[in-house]
């Protein structure tokens, strides 16, 4: 978790030398400022201010363990599941430490699928009394930092940034320091390791460096073997990608002078502002979340900022759950009100107007149909004489009945009309003149059927016509 | 930099969040459960009251229609033997009363059946028409002939009549 300030003081403390850079989050950019870079006993003033910033939790102070006081490790599972492998991680580390697991500050910042399938970690360790140590030191100087990085990490990430690596090519990250010297080792963007050396660089920074200058030897035998571990071919070495940063990196003799023993065929870059590039790292390891994060102030020795920072963040996602669960109950509460609203309105316009329709004054809930459709086929039988009696639809019927058959020439002997069904029989001398009636009356809602007898001796044909409403 | 830790407080809250989160989930589940079922009783209350409110239409216009009868001046019909002797002069006519029902309003259906011997099928039309322009008029309700096998155009009629009156 990156810190919620925008800015962090890094510190870099070697055994002479303090450097502190002051770095800005804005957006996305960060922005490093040297504050500091001078002997531990003039850095009081801006200790000082920064511990006041610090208390105002307006900035955060960043630091790093050395490599030497501290080991990462590539450590293989055989689960593919991430669960099972955080699981039996901590055993595996065990059994690869030379000192107990319990003595140790320990995590596991990277956790990745390896080719087989199965996930493997960066373990990165560091004994409780070597971080104490640390942290007692930097108080010394005047520093109590929130976050106590690991430094080899921190310098393969910035080196990322700052001059990202060719694939598949081999990185090294040399770190020059006043009391130590770092290399971090790694292939394209993938890190594999850090290795340290107690040997300092600043014998070296104002004289002429030579194998006569106490330990450069043994730094160079040191060199040496860490790139024998690394680098499998002699073709490859001419593939290394050198870069040197810290204050050593400043003295342009000194590192001409190692490259030289080491034979490197290719001469090493050298990073812009060397001398503080470990505190740029390290600020922007704290202003922003990205791989291999790491702190070893955790539990019991987190820094109080930090605490706080993790309280502040819990109680923002409790807020943030008592919100959303207030807000579902709001929700559904009012919806479920609206819906019941909607639902008695509804009733109790459906009451009033059964009510209207049957003029009762009580109804059943649920009987409100009905009750009025009851009422509506009472009041339509006592309705239905004043209707009809406006009506003259048989009078209209039985008029145009006989126009037609004095039209097409029918004789008619009887003829009975009731309401929905006229029937008429006669006489006529021509087959044709009933369909010529029938067909008069072939309208929508009559079923006009038609029953001709053959002529008797009279050579009349005698006809029974049916007509039915159907609608 | 202070402790800020307040376990108590923190607990308070998270229980406060948890509960909060769990009624609002059981909410939104019987809300989900719920709506269903009062959309289905909404639709329904409303198809009802599209229904209710045809009837009322339906109510209304018999209301119309008996209202048009209390407006007349004359709750009687006309007598029918009176509308004959005009329409249908020297017809032998046999009139009798059918059935009576009631009506709405106090109002009285009556039936009549009047039966013609030997009519003149050009004046029965006559006839019904003036027995229907009577207010309160009369209605044909049946109406049977059977042709004279001595006169033609001439037949006996039989029809029932139907008026509506109020004593």
């Amino acid at each position: 978790m990156s810190i919620p300030c925008t800015v962090c003081y890094g510190i870099d403390v070697s055994g002479s030398r303090v450097v502190v850079v002051r770095s800005m989050r804005s957006g996305k950019d960060i922005t490093h400022e040297t504050r500091f870079s001078g002997a531990p006993g003039d850095v009081d003033t801006v200790a000082q201010n920064i511990r006041g910033e610090v208390d105002e939790n307006r900035a955060a102070v960043a630091a790093a363990l050395p490599v030497q006081d501290s080991t990462t490790r590539w450590l293989s599972t055989p689960f593919p599941s991430v669960q099972k492998a955080r699981k039996v991680l901590p055993s595996i580390l065990d059994v690869q430490l030379p000192f107990p697991l319990e003595h140790c500050v320990y995590g596991f910042p990277a956790l990745e699928a390896s080719e087989n399938g199965t996930i493997r970690a960066l373990a990165v360790v560091g004994r409780v009394t070597d971080v104490e140590q640390r942290l007692e030191q930097l108080q010394g100087v005047g520093f109590d930092p929130v976050i106590l990085d690991h430094e080899g990490l921190a310098l393969w990430t910035q080196g990322q940034i700052e001059m990202p690596a060719a694939p598949d090519t081999l990185r090294v990250i040399a770190y020059a320091g006043y009391d130590r010297t770092v290399l971090v080792i790694g292939r394209g963007s993938e890190y594999r390791g850090s290795y340290g050396s107690r040997y300092g660089w600043s014998p070296v920074l104002d004289a002429r460096i030579s194998d006569e200058v106490p330990g450069v030897t043994d730094l160079l035998a040191r060199i040496r073997l860490v790139l024998r571990t690394h680098v499998t071919a002699v073709a490859e070495q001419g593939a290394i990608d050198w870069v040197w940063v810290g204050p050593g990196a400043e003295a342009g003799s000194a590192i001409q002078h190692v490259e030289e023993r080491l034979s490197l065929p290719r001469k090493g870059r050298t990073a812009q502002e060397p001398s503080t590039f470990l505190c740029r790292a390290l600020c922007t390891r704290a202003l922003q979340d990205g791989l291999m994060r790491w702190n070893f102030r955790l539990d019991t020795r987190s820094h109080s900022q930090f605490r706080a920072w993790v309280y502040a963040r819990c109680k923002r996602v409790a807020v943030t759950y008592l919100v959303a669960g207030l807000l579902l109950c709001a929700l559904n509460i009012g919806w479920l009100a609206h819906l019941h609203y909607r639902d008695a309105r509804a009733q109790s316009r459906l009451e009033e107007q059964a009510r209207a329709i049957a003029g009762s004054e009580r109804l059943v809930r649920g009987q409100e149909m009905l009750v009025a459709e009851r009422a509506k086929t009472e009041q339509d039988a006592l309705s239905a004489p004043f209707r009809k009696a406006l009506d003259p639809r048989l009078t209209t019927l039985l008029h145009e009945v006989l126009r037609t058959t004095r039209e097409t020439g029918l004789a008619i002997e009887s003829l009975s009309l009731r309401e929905g069904e006229i029937w008429i029989r006669g006489f006529t001398d021509d087959w044709d003149r009933v369909d010529l009636f029938s067909e008069r009356f072939q309208m929508p809602g009559w079923e006009v059927s038609v029953d001709r007898q053959d002529a008797l001796m009279d050579e009349r044909v005698r006809y029974q016509i049916t007509m039915v409403e159907t609608l | 930099m202070k402790n800020p830790w307040n376990i108590s407080g923190m607990r308070l809250l998270w229980a406060m969040a948890i509960v909060a989160l769990a009624l609002g989930f059981w909410l939104t589940v019987r809300s989900a459960r719920k709506t269903p079922d009062y959309i289905r009783w909404i639709e329904r209350k409303t198809e009802h009251l599209e229904q209710l409110q045809h009837m009322r239409t339906a109510l209304r216009a018999n209301h119309e229609a008996v209202a048009a009868f209390e407006a007349l001046d004359h709750r009687q019909p006309p007598e029918l033997s009176g509308l004959i002797r005009e329409t249908i002069p020297g017809v032998a006519a046999d009139i009798r009363q059918r059935e009576t029902g009631p009506a709405a309003e106090g109002w009285t259906v009556r039936r009549m059946e009047v039966e013609l011997e030997e009519a003149p099928l050009n004046r029965i039309g006559h006839l019904l028409y003036r027995a229907e322009s009577a207010r309160p008029p009369w209605r044909l309700v049946e109406c049977d002939l059977l042709a004279s096998d001595r006169n033609p155009g001439y037949a006996r009629v039989t029809l029932i009549l139907e008026a509506l009156e109020k004593r």
